[in-house]
């Protein structure tokens, strides 16, 4: 759970020079709570650690029993970042619990997927994500205020297709990820495109993390 | 016998992790007993004070539960460290016997799943407990120390209080002793003066 302050916002995504209105992205994040949840192995740590101080992590490890960590601040290109409190929890469907706490309490919630696994046609990841998301909907219609739903594809690089996509075939690359089943199903499941977000990219480094999280970002305010 | 719970995901991220509950293997389909042991170890991870973080070994506990996460020698699939994670409840008093029990308990639940920890993580686990066992005592100390200070200043207080009362007993206002003086067969309970004086 992060609760989350933006300072100054004129953001930069993947190549494209985008202004964000920084006083409608202000009012928008000020003081809200974001949740990350997800499967194992999908970036949760790597992208927590991110938020939290602007580093990736040097080396990896599961996750099991839920990490709190310190408020940081840190300045991510333009943007002023104050981050609260973070609880890092694990992806094991016995953590079900502490995702549903995590969720009822969050403003935002970023649901992340292995992107190239499920362009790859991995059952054992759409039956994972399928069962993920009959729970978050559930929670989402359970909620009187329910909160903004993202679904971040990550792991792109893992994908061939997306290391030679060009400024032209970057549309079209996440059109096809959105009309992938798997995503349909999801995206209704949660209420449709007009509650859920979905935005894709890789974590590989942290300007690919950089250019998601941006990328993200500017989803709130469409 | 101590019983613990113990927790390790899976290594290739899509199968059931193996969890334990009080010593019994839970069964995938098991998600209330498997919830249980998450909760538990979560509690403590969430809450609880990082007692001993050094060699990829990390100890966490609250006043009466630990968490010990010691990583095995296997990695997952995309190459993470893949820790096996212990949780228990100990009495104060169960401190110095707890180390051999969390290092077999460990050492089982490793060989049940096919994993091994290398001989210098099984030393840490000794640092690990020695640490929280040092903690456990200074804390001991604290409320035994905390406890006579607040014994002192009680009976300082007390006797401060009866100090000032006897005070008030020989300082009787004029009025009351006058009162004494034309009712000497009046007796001198002092809730009665009191009443008369008021």
């Amino acid at each position: 759970m992060l609760p989350i302050i933006i300072g100054i916002a004129v953001i930069l995504l993947t190549g494209t020079t985008v202004a964000l209105n920084w006083d409608d992205l202000m009012i928008t994040l000020k003081g809200k709570r974001l949740a990350i949840l997800g499967a194992r192995g999908v970036g949760k740590t790597h992208l927590i650690q991110f938020l939290s101080s602007g580093t990736i992590p040097d080396a990896y490890r599961q996750t099991e029993g839920a990490k709190k960590s310190l408020a940081r601040r840190f300045q991510l290109k333009d943007l002023d970042l104050k981050i609260k409190d973070t609880l890092n929890v694990a992806g094991d469907k016995s953590a079900y619990s502490l995702w549903k706490r995590i969720h009822d309490e969050a403003d935002f919630v970023f649901y992340l997927l292995r992107a190239d696994r499920l362009i790859a046609g991995d059952s054992k990841v759409e039956s994972r994500i399928r069962e993920d998301m009959r729970h978050i909907g559930d929670w989402l219609k359970a909620c009187k205020n329910p909160p903004c739903l993202f679904i971040i594809g990550t792991h792109c690089d893992f994908d061939p297709a997306f290391s030679k996509l060009t400024p032209n075939t970057v549309g079209d690359y996440v059109d096809n990820f959105r009309k992938l089943p798997t995503i349909v199903e999801i995206v209704a499941r949660a209420g449709g495109t007009q509650n859920v977000k979905v935005t894709l990219g890789s974590m590989k480094t942290i300007q690919d993390t950089e250019a998601l999280v941006y990328e993200t970002f500017s989803q709130i305010l469409l | 016998m101590k019983k613990f719970s113990y927790w390790a995901q899976a290594l290739d991220n899509t199968s059931p992790d193996h969890i334990v509950l009080n010593d019994v293997d839970t069964l995938p389909d098991d998600q209330a007993s498997r919830q249980q042991v998450v909760e538990m170890v979560s509690a403590v991870t969430e809450h609880g004070m990082t007692v001993f973080d050094y060699g990829g070994i990390q100890l966490t506990a609250n006043s009466h539960e630990f968490v010990i996460e010691i990583p095995a020698e296997q990695h997952d699939v995309i190459g993470r460290i893949a820790p096996l994670t212990c949780y228990g409840h100990f009495e104060d008093s169960e401190l110095d016997g707890l180390n051999p029990i969390v290092k077999d308990g460990l050492s089982a639940f490793a060989k049940s799943i096919g994993r091994t920890l290398s001989p210098e993580c099984l030393i840490l686990i000794d640092d690990a407990i020695a640490t929280l066992k040092k903690k456990i005592n200074g804390r001991r100390k604290r409320l035994v120390v905390g406890s006579v200070c607040l014994a002192v200043l009680a009976v300082g207080a007390l006797s401060k209080w009866q100090g000032s009362w006897q005070g008030q007993k020989t300082n009787t206002p004029p009025v009351a002793r006058v009162f004494y003086n034309q009712s000497p067969q009046h007796s001198l309970n002092p809730f009665q003066l009191k009443s008369r004086t008021i």
